[in-house]
């Protein structure tokens, strides 16, 4: 049992009549933010759900803050806040009434915190939960699970739907709950700009398999994009790490994965000037990831 | 404490260059003297609402370019061997950067540009 | 092992429905209060189906909210992210649904008995074939909760209860025209043969297999969503 991960699955598989999960291997360390990016149907919220113990895979190990899931989910639920798309609230009860719900729950309710947390997304604890908009939803969901304090946040999909002052606030109160090392989150979205900007690790997802898992550092260094002018028409050097090649004329624009300051020079050698190098968003990075997968897959 | 560190999504440069870049000016117009002690780093990264990986990786270029000095396990420190007329000229040198690009873009020449900072004497 | 949030989620599927509970609750006491007071075997008649009809409105109510709802709406992943297993979860549903359910339905044998003996609207003799049909409420009821549970779904539900509802008319029916019974209704005294018992046993048995393999097939079950 390895207690600094957060999150350790080992080869975790999954069967569905029409989508397969295989060889699933995902794993960060405790006070760190990892992202899972993928477009839509690519298996994101299944290995959350996995994650949470909701569903069971048919193979493979799960361990969540050293628990063993999903045999012993009540324990690790106690220290785990999750929110997905999916989820809703008793409808027909007040904000106030999930409250006092979830406090006679959890020793580690805030009093203080959740009072800081209904001001700051202007909530009315009376309001029905009926009669919110869905950023007032998804809101007091993340209160409920914000001001328990856990350890690790489970985040599915929390911007999905939300302009853009609500979404500020829940990417501002995900970071607030990092407060210390022991704190981690681990989210899905696939809005790139979230994960981009508050996650410390990466794993990108697609039909169901881990494409790239690493540090997002490592992540956003390893792409880039080099303008190229090919005055001869000289033949573009087959790079292993080539992802996507796009001609116009005597123009050409050479996206890869794994840059290194070698690179350049291999272009340059088989008579094509290197014109810039730019960097990619994360954006840009996975539609390359997917158009690639497809045209692999293809 | 507020830092009010300020990122901005239309710079194209990598967040954790932006992040070196504001700790750079609060030392080049000295608001940050020698030997002040840095936020942490997950201080920073809340404060930011940026991964802190970002910001650690920030901290990391900032020491190897001698601007700080971290102690493992304890925190960073503005360098006291700083040269602050340096980072000065250095904070100059990006800011005559600016404007040349943006002179380029708007087709003002060399000569020109010569003529405006002139006239500021 | 006990969990305590096995308990919350009893109380806050009874909080939350107190009102519809507490309307068929009148309902099946405005029941009684017609059967008792009115005399003549037409008010009594009423005054049952009202009962009746009170207890089958609150366990389709109950099970409508508090199993299908909950599923349709998404509730259900707001519970299991609380620290509860899929089998705590299962057993809190089956509960309340039954605390509610036999609650109203002891109300309504209590009172049937009492005011069938006391007003002697119906003559000894038919206290066998009155405990019959209450007794035979429970399997139907059994039958209908598991069902929901077991599909999560309001079409197999609605299905089941129609169903069973024919069933139990044509099952009632047979049952009176049973010699062993039949015969005995009109009587001044209450005859207890083997046919009787032995159906009110099979009726019980059924009402406990029924859930209890519920609960078996539903712990087999390892997705929640």
């Amino acid at each position: 049992m390895n207690t600094t991960l957060a999150v350790n699955c080992k080869a975790i598989t999954k069967h569905y009549p029409h989508f397969q999960m295989e060889n699933i291997d995902l794993s960060f360390e405790q006070g760190t933010v990892m992202g899972l990016v993928g477009p839509n149907g690519a298996g994101k919220s299944t290995i959350l759900r996995i994650i949470m113990g909701l569903v069971c895979a048919d193979s493979g190990s799960v361990e969540v803050l050293g628990y063993s899931m999903p045999g012993d989910q009540v324990e690790a639920k106690r220290d785990i806040g999750y929110i997905s798309e999916d989820m809703r609230l008793y409808e027909s009860e007040t904000i106030s009434f999930h409250m006092e719900f979830i406090k006679s729950i959890f020793n580690s309710w805030d009093d203080e915190y959740a009072a800081t947390l209904l001001r700051r997304f202007d909530l009315k604890k009376e309001q029905k939960v009926k009669g919110l908009s869905h950023g007032q939803r998804v809101k007091a969901t993340l209160l409920l699970a914000l001001a328990r304090r856990p350890h690790l946040l489970v985040f599915d999909e929390p911007t999905t739907g939300l302009d853009p002052a609500a979404r500020k606030d829940v990417l501002n109160e995900m970071m607030n709950a990092l407060e210390d090392e022991t704190r981690s989150i681990l989210f899905s979205s696939h809005n790139t700009l979230d994960i981009e900007q508050i996650s410390d690790f990466i794993t990108f997802i697609y039909n169901g398999r881990i494409i790239e898992s690493r540090n997002k550092e490592e992540f956003l260094d390893g792409w880039r994009r080099l303008r190229l002018i090919n005055m001869e028409n000289n033949p573009v050097p087959g790079l292993a790490n080539i992802r996507e090649i796009q001609t116009s004329g005597k123009l050409c624009t050479v996206t890869l994965n794994n840059y290194n300051d070698t690179i350049p020079e291999q272009f340059t050698s088989a008579g094509l000037s290197v014109d810039t190098i730019e960097r990619l968003t994360l954006e840009e990075i996975f539609l390359s990831n997917v158009k690639y997968a497809r045209e692999g897959s293809a | 404490m507020e830092h009010n560190f300020l990122l901005s999504q239309t710079d194209k440069r990598p967040m954790y260059q932006q992040i070196m870049e504001q700790v750079k000016q609060r030392i080049a117009v000295g608001d940050w003297r020698p030997n002040t002690p840095l936020p942490s780093i997950r201080e920073l990264a809340t404060e930011t609402k940026v991964s802190i990986i970002t910001v650690k990786r920030a901290y990391m270029e900032l020491e190897r370019e001698g601007v700080i000095f971290t102690q493992q396990g304890k925190g960073s420190w503005v360098n006291d061997s700083q040269d602050l007329n340096e980072l000065q000229r250095l904070e100059l040198r990006q800011q005559v950067e600016k404007v040349i690009k943006l002179a380029k873009s708007l087709n003002i020449s060399e000569d020109d540009l010569v003529e405006m900072i002139k006239k500021y004497k | 092992m006990t969990n305590k949030v096995v308990y919350k989620l009893i109380s806050n599927d009874l909080k939350i429905n107190r009102t519809p509970i507490l309307l068929w609750a009148l309902t099946a006491v405005t029941g009684i209060v017609v059967a008792y007071f009115i005399p003549g075997l037409v008010a009594a008649n009423i005054g049952f189906s009202l009962l009746a009809s009170a207890i089958i409105g609150v366990g389709i109510h109950m099970l409508a909210h508090t199993v299908l709802y909950d599923n349709l709406k998404g509730t259900h992943i707001f519970v299991m992210s609380l620290p509860i297993n899929f089998k705590q979860y299962t057993l809190a549903k089956l509960s309340v649904n039954l605390l509610v359910f036999y609650f109203m339905w002891a109300l309504l044998s209590a009172a049937c008995i009492y005011v069938t003996l006391s007003r002697g609207i119906f003559p000894a003799g038919s206290l066998p074939m009155v405990l019959m049909v209450l007794f035979s409420i429970l399997p139907v009821y059994s039958l209908m909760l598991s069902i929901s549970i077991l599909t999560q779904s309001i079409g197999y539900t609605i299905v089941t209860v129609v169903t069973l509802n024919f069933a139990t008319v044509a099952y009632l029916w047979k049952i009176v025209y049973l010699d062993s019974i039949g015969s005995y209704v009109w009587g001044d005294h209450a005859v207890w043969n083997s046919t009787v018992l032995g159906i009110i046993l099979i009726q019980l048995l059924v009402t406990i297999i029924i859930p209890v393999s519920t609960i078996i097939i539903q712990f087999k079950k390892k997705d929640v969503i």
